[in-house]
């Protein structure tokens, strides 16, 4: 029995859902930093301690300024999630940090690329470059402390955004055919509970080669029926981790996918989707899984639910054109995605 | 394990100490019969008879089985009805198997009126929905039908489905 599956099946026969479990927390130092940084020395200090301690070493070399020895410590993480390097609380030049936020767990991993940008960030500023705003709502950046040494300081712990990476495609088949998955993530998703719902519209403007409006249901002799559209389908979170809706099993891939609609047509097809991430969300009732298309598995409305504390709107969206009338040079399908 | 299964296949068992049963019991013992007896008997409340339905095929069936060897497993399938069975040629959501556009994907309506619960094959090629059906109530296909392989079977009800059976993770439970 493979592990994913015993996994699954015992969250199955238990009757509950176990959150992610954190991987194991590796140690980390970052040796010399104290004794004037290299780049390599500043990547690990970024790791291990966050873009205000880089930005600060930064500054102070380009005013000639040493870091002293034993002027990074110890550092731990404070109720605004300040990391704080303090000259008093010095120990050997080496920074240790507590064991979620070391490099190789969720968090620290997380934490890690968040800070990164950061730092790319402030050199581009002290570059000249412009510089766009660095966050939205929620999240604050602060500056490092002159009068107490090096401050080591990240910004407060980040809510919950949806993200979506490719798993699957995009591929086509000629005359309008496509598939392409994509799979949600949340960045700092700690063990929240919510739902992912995204609203979806397909907008088709299919032709024949004289250019008059293809009748896609009929086309497709009913596997596409644009009255299926916009609707609203739902992804539970539990414990951080999406579901396929409100099952057991685990999200794989969001997908868009459709068949060609043959030879003597032409046009495009464009799928809108706009998801986001409604931590504590209870699951309005008008929402009922009927497995059937398009929405599948997933819980699905064609009613807007009109929710609100969303943590971000994330677009998902894809365009097929083709052209296979007499004359086209071409029967291949193109896709975008965004 | 007699206790549970006597819970089991009793009519007037509840929804939740049918679950329990059902979560408490080993992982063999039972003939393949008994659960269905439980989906072709209309004694049952219908989700009896989908959470029947659904065991036969966690711990009598296997991911990687052929369609032919799923319909002798089912026996006639007498719980499906004509519009039971559909084939997802069109996508925007999710199921509880994998999507991939070569492969043709069943969906077995196992309760008349009850959308919610289902029973997901994804079998390896393009596969034809009335064949399917046919081979499911009689046993007979054509040669190509009958052995298209069932790579996933997953399973979808408002409470407790089981995880997805997939060629990847192993045979029955």
């Amino acid at each position: 029995m493979g592990s994913e599956r015993g996994r699954e099946e015992a969250e199955f026969a238990s009757g509950r859902l176990s959150p992610g479990s954190a991987l194991p927390a590796r140690a980390t130092e970052v040796e010399g930093a104290a004794r004037g940084p290299g780049p390599e020395t500043l990547l690990s200090l970024q790791r291990a301690a966050g873009n205000a301690a880089v930005a600060g070493l930064v500054e102070r070399l380009s005013r000639g300024q040493a870091p002293a020895t034993g002027e990074l410590a110890e550092a731990a993480p404070r109720e605004e999630e300040e990391l704080v390097l303090a000259g008093e609380r010095a120990s050997a030049g080496a920074v240790q940090l507590a064991p979620q936020y070391r490099p190789g767990t969720p968090v620290g991993d997380s934490l890690f690329a968040h800070e990164l940008g950061h730092a790319l960030h402030r050199a581009a500023g002290a570059l000249g470059r412009p510089v766009a705003p660095r966050h939205t709502t929620g999240e604050a950046a602060t500056v490092p402390s002159r009068t107490r040494g090096l401050a080591l300081q990240r910004c407060a712990r980040g809510t919950p955004r949806l993200r979506k990476r490719t798993v699957a495609g995009p591929t086509t088949s000629p005359c309008g055919g496509f598939s392409w998955g994509a799979q949600w993530y949340l960045d700092s998703a700690g063990s929240t509970d919510g739902f992912v719902v995204q609203h979806v519209q397909v907008a088709f403007d299919v032709k024949d080669a004289a250019n008059r409006p293809v009748d896609v249901k009929a086309k497709s002799g009913g596997l596409i029926d644009p009255a299926w559209w916009p609707l609203w389908e739902a992804w539970q979170v539990r414990g951080g981790n999406v579901y396929v809706g409100t099952s057991t099993t685990r999200h794989s891939a969001d997908t868009y996918s459709m068949p060609a609609l043959g030879s003597g047509t032409k046009g495009t097809i464009t799928i809108t989707g706009s998801a986001d991430y409604y931590p504590g969300l209870t699951l309005p009732s008008g929402f009922t899984v009927r497995n059937a298309p398009p929405a599948g598995g997933l819980p699905v409305t064609n009613t807007d639910p009109n929710l609100s504390g969303g943590t971000g709107v994330l677009a998902h969206n894809l365009t097929a054109t083709w052209d296979c009338t007499p004359g086209s040079s071409s029967t291949a399908t193109t896709v975008t995605t965004t | 394990m007699d206790d549970l299964l006597a819970t089991i296949a009793d009519p007037e068992t509840e929804e939740s100490d049918l679950l329990d049963a059902i979560g408490r019991l080993g992982a063999d013992g039972e003939p393949a019969s008994f659960w269905r007896q439980i989906a072709d008997d209309g004694r049952y409340r219908d989700s009896h008879r989908a959470y029947a339905i659904f065991e036969l095929l966690r711990r009598h069936g296997a991911a990687g089985m052929t369609l032919g060897q799923l319909a002798e497993l089912l026996g006639g399938a007498s719980w499906l009805r004509d519009d039971g069975l559909d084939v997802i040629d069109v996508l925007a959501g999710e199921l509880p198997v994998t999507w991939n556009p070569g492969d043709t994907v069943f969906v077995l309506h196992v309760v008349p009126g009850s959308p919610e619960f289902a029973v997901y094959l994804r079998a390896e090629g393009k596969r034809d929905a009335a064949a399917a059906m046919h081979l499911l109530r009689t046993g007979e296909a054509d040669e190509a039908t009958g052995a298209a392989r069932v790579l996933e079977i997953g399973f979808a009800s408002p409470r407790g489905a089981p995880p997805t059976l997939r060629v990847d993770s192993g045979g029955p439970a």
